[in-house]
């Protein structure tokens, strides 16, 4: 009995020591271990993470994705933690498409922290983190893509690296606020397999809105491939061309030359990534006549029939302005005058016209102002104030010398002449979120009969004797204007006699237009310089697709 | 005088019979007494005696009582269990949504990269740098400038149209070849195919031979135009407006 009694003893004894024991580890790890225990707790168990807003998806009209965003990683590694760097550089190079000695070099930094890639795609950041390398991390980050790569890449622009990927250029920038949304916060407490067990959102993610654009991503890649086949005949510095429906000042393609790839914006300079379209100030030449003639006719000065005796040569205070070709003297109509781009007969109708009426007409158009297409980086040209009107200004101004104009404004203006008087803002977004985004009604600046007599006179620049004759689409009836300009040469201040800008603005059907297409062409190098022969064949290639493809018929 | 617990006991137990449920009473006593311990002391006045039977339920029982029955039945110890069953089942089910959220959120997270990824494929490949070779490929080739034509559409044709819609389409073309073979023409069905692929396309007809598809297009919008056609002209005049202007 006393046997039993004591073995009992013992292992209540032996018990109470392990419970001991156990109270003193206890002890042990709530008091003078808790804080240590609670910190990695905290980096073990508790995260904090960021959820990155989506970026709005860019679209064309027809829902054609021309920027979206995917899911990325932002690796970086602590090299402190990383005890044989060499065999890390070698397992992650291949992963993150470096050389080994990039790898290396980064791993041997003397710092915390560093980056190995910025928004690497998500299948080779998931590799990399799976390897489970110490000090190697991912934070989840929104990778900005353009499937189409170079389409459109100077409108849509760029986007950074920083600050959660912000937009930097174009599109992407001037709709920052639309596009990027507000990044969540959540905080996950994991087990210790790493799976969540507690998740609490402290601050919901909100996507972007998606944008879609009015350009129809098809006529864009015509555009340019045009625009790309002119760079390689005449080698040209730069070259833009913009298509707009006249109607309701949609533009469907705004092209640029050179071209931009967006995926990798790094590779060309800087100035490859500026929008020509909206940024280009240039002397529009010819294409101005239209601007001239168009508030003659308005004025009631001038008809389409009215006759100009036409001398080669025109001599206004103290300055001689010729015409392109020597010609003995003739008698030419208003639209004689502009099918075949007599400066003479321009100059003769803007002092019919006088500099008060004329001057007012140019800003009517719209130059010297932004079109309100709200297109980031946009120009405002620039014009001869009234009071600083010399002598012989009414010599150069009304043949487009002497004050600059951007594409986007020449474009808006014919768009104005086409669509029967009214000076709409070019429109390049048709929907914010799914919500269709209103056109501007205009204003409207000169009357219907005069826009369809300005109509009628351009048909004949693209008809024989016309400056743009061989220029033509079967079936269909064009109008338009070319333009040659002489460039000022910085070094003399004089009009350069090697860098013009050629130009061509026009559209179809003549009698009832839905398409416009202006093409400028700076500095072309080869082959020609005139707006008849570098810009206006452009300008019917690109009709040429567009025409049939939006279902235009000849009218 | 202190009468005897007896003689005070009995009257009790009769004026608040316990329930059925309640425990049996030869246990209740040694647990926990009902009624206060006698004390010393002078005795106090003999209460007014109970009223039995259903009346005797109208009583209010006091709270504490209750408690303390609820605490000594076997209810309570049904109650605790499911409570504590319930607290650690609802833990499980929490930590189990949790886990679920957990997945849900990477699902979320999968599906948001799939989709941007077919969003990207689908823009890739719509891309008419990679539709143009594959088309090519195949035989095709751009439809030539000028190979595409628009018709335009009297009353008539679409009183004929409609007159067409209402027959069976099998005793239309029957009626069409008749009418074609009669008249010692290409049956219009196989002129309309080609029409309809040389506009919608620009297929092979026109590529090999873009005049001759060209005027086979005019001459049928032409053949349309003018009053008292066939209907097989009528035909080739809706499918080339439908495909060119699609």
């Amino acid at each position: 009995m006393a046997v039993v009694q004591r073995r009992v003893g013992m292992l209540f004894a032996l018990f109470f020591a392990l419970l001991a024991l156990a109270a003193a580890r206890a002890l042990y790890l709530g008091g003078p271990h808790a804080g240590a225990l609670r910190r990695a707790a905290r980096t073990q168990q508790l995260t904090s993470e960021t959820v990155p807003a989506e970026r709005g998806t860019i679209t064309d009209r027809n829902g054609v994705a021309l920027a979206i965003s995917e899911p990325a990683q932002e690796v970086t590694a602590d090299p402190y933690l990383l005890k044989q760097p060499l065999a890390v550089a070698h397992e992650l190079a291949p992963l993150l498409g470096l050389t080994q000695a990039q790898v290396l070099t980064k791993l041997s930094e003397h710092t915390g922290f560093v980056y190995l890639a910025h928004a690497l795609p998500y299948e080779a950041a998931h590799k990399i983190l799976a390897l489970r390398l110490p000090g190697v991390q991912g934070a989840p980050v929104m990778r900005r893509v353009y499937p189409r790569g170079t389409l459109a890449a100077q409108v849509l622009g760029t986007v950074g690296t920083e600050n959660e990927g912000a937009g930097r250029l174009g599109l992407e920038y001037s709709l920052n606020s639309l596009l990027a949304g507000h990044a969540g916060q959540r905080h996950v407490i994991s087990d210790a397999k790493g799976q969540p067990v507690s998740i609490a959102e402290t601050r919901h993610e909100r996507p972007g809105a998606t944008v879609s654009l009015t350009l129809d991503a098809n006529i864009q890649q015509r555009a340019e491939d045009v625009l790309s086949a002119v760079g390689k005949v005449f080698q040209p510095k730069d070259s833009t061309a913009i298509v707009m429906d006249p109607r309701t000042g949609a533009i469907l393609a705004m092209a640029n030359w050179p071209s931009v790839n967006a995926n990798d914006p790094g590779a060309k300079a800087i100035e490859a990534l500026q929008n020509r379209a909206v940024s280009f100030n240039y002397e529009p030449g010819s294409t101005f006549k239209s601007v001239v003639v168009s508030g003659a006719l308005q004025e009631g000065r001038i008809t389409p029939e009215s006759g100009f005796e036409i001398p080669d040569q025109i001599e206004l205070g103290g300055r001689t302005i010729h015409d392109d070709t020597e010609h003995a003297g003739e008698s030419l109509t208003t639209s004689q005058i502009l099918a075949q781009s007599s400066n003479v007969g321009a100059i003769k109708i803007g002092l019919l016209e006088g500099r008060e009426k004329f001057n007012s007409w140019v800003h009517r158009f719209g130059f010297g102002s932004l079109t309100g297409s709200g297109l980031p980086g946009e120009e405002r040209g620039a014009t001869l104030p009234l009071d600083k009107y010399s002598g012989s200004s009414m010599g150069n101004l009304p043949i487009g010398q002497g004050e600059l104009v951007t594409p986007i404004q020449m474009a808006t203006a014919y768009s104005a002449i086409a669509n029967g008087g009214i000076l709409r803002p070019p429109q390049i977004i048709g929907q914010i979120g799914g919500r269709r985004v209103p056109e501007s009604a205009g204003k409207r600046i000169v009357s219907t009969a005069t826009a369809a007599e300005l109509r009628s006179m351009l048909k004949g620049v693209l008809a024989p004797g016309g400056t743009a004759s061989e220029v033509s689409i079967p079936g269909y009836q064009l109008a338009g204007k070319t333009g040659t300009a002489s460039k000022i040469d910085p070094q003399t201040g004089e009009y350069s006699k090697s860098a013009y800008v050629a130009s061509f603005v026009g559209f179809a059907p003549a009698s009832d237009p839905k398409l416009l297409c202006a093409v400028i062409i700076d500095e072309p190098q080869t082959g020609s310089i005139y707006g008849g022969v570098v810009a206006a064949p452009a300008f019917g290639q690109i009709m040429e697709f567009a025409l049939p493809y939006l279902g235009i018929g000849p009218g | 005088m202190t009468p005897p617990a007896s003689a005070v006991a009995p009257s009790v137990g009769r004026a608040a019979p316990l329930p059925r449920r309640v425990p049996a009473p030869r246990r209740a006593p040694s647990r926990a007494p009902t009624r206060p311990r006698r004390v010393s002391g002078p005795a106090r006045p003999a209460r007014a005696a109970r009223p039995v039977g259903a009346a005797a339920h109208a009583v209010p029982r006091p709270a504490g009582a209750l408690l303390d029955r609820l605490i000594r039945g076997r209810l309570w110890i049904g109650l605790l269990a499911f409570s504590l069953i319930g607290i650690v089942a609802m833990q499980m089910v929490v930590l189990k949504l949790n886990t679920n959220i957990g997945r849900t959120l990477t699902r979320a997270a999968t599906l948001q990269r799939d989709n941007a990824q077919l969003g990207i494929e689908d823009s890739t490949y719509s891309a008419e740098t990679h539709v143009a070779p594959l088309a090519a490929a195949a035989g095709m080739t751009l439809a030539p400038p000028g190979s595409v034509h628009f018709v335009g559409t009297a009353r008539a044709d679409i009183a004929h149209a409609a007159a067409v819609l209402s027959q069976p389409i099998q005793a239309h073309a029957e009626t069409t070849a008749a009418a074609s073979t009669e008249a010692g023409t290409t049956p219009t069905s196989s002129s309309t195919s080609e029409t309809s692929e040389s506009t919608s396309t620009g297929g092979e007809t026109s590529a090999s031979a873009p005049s001759s598809s060209s005027e086979s297009t005019v001459a049928a919008s032409t053949a349309s135009a003018s009053p008292g056609e066939t209907g097989g002209s009528s035909e080739t005049s809706e499918s080339s407006t439908t495909s060119t202007g699609g």
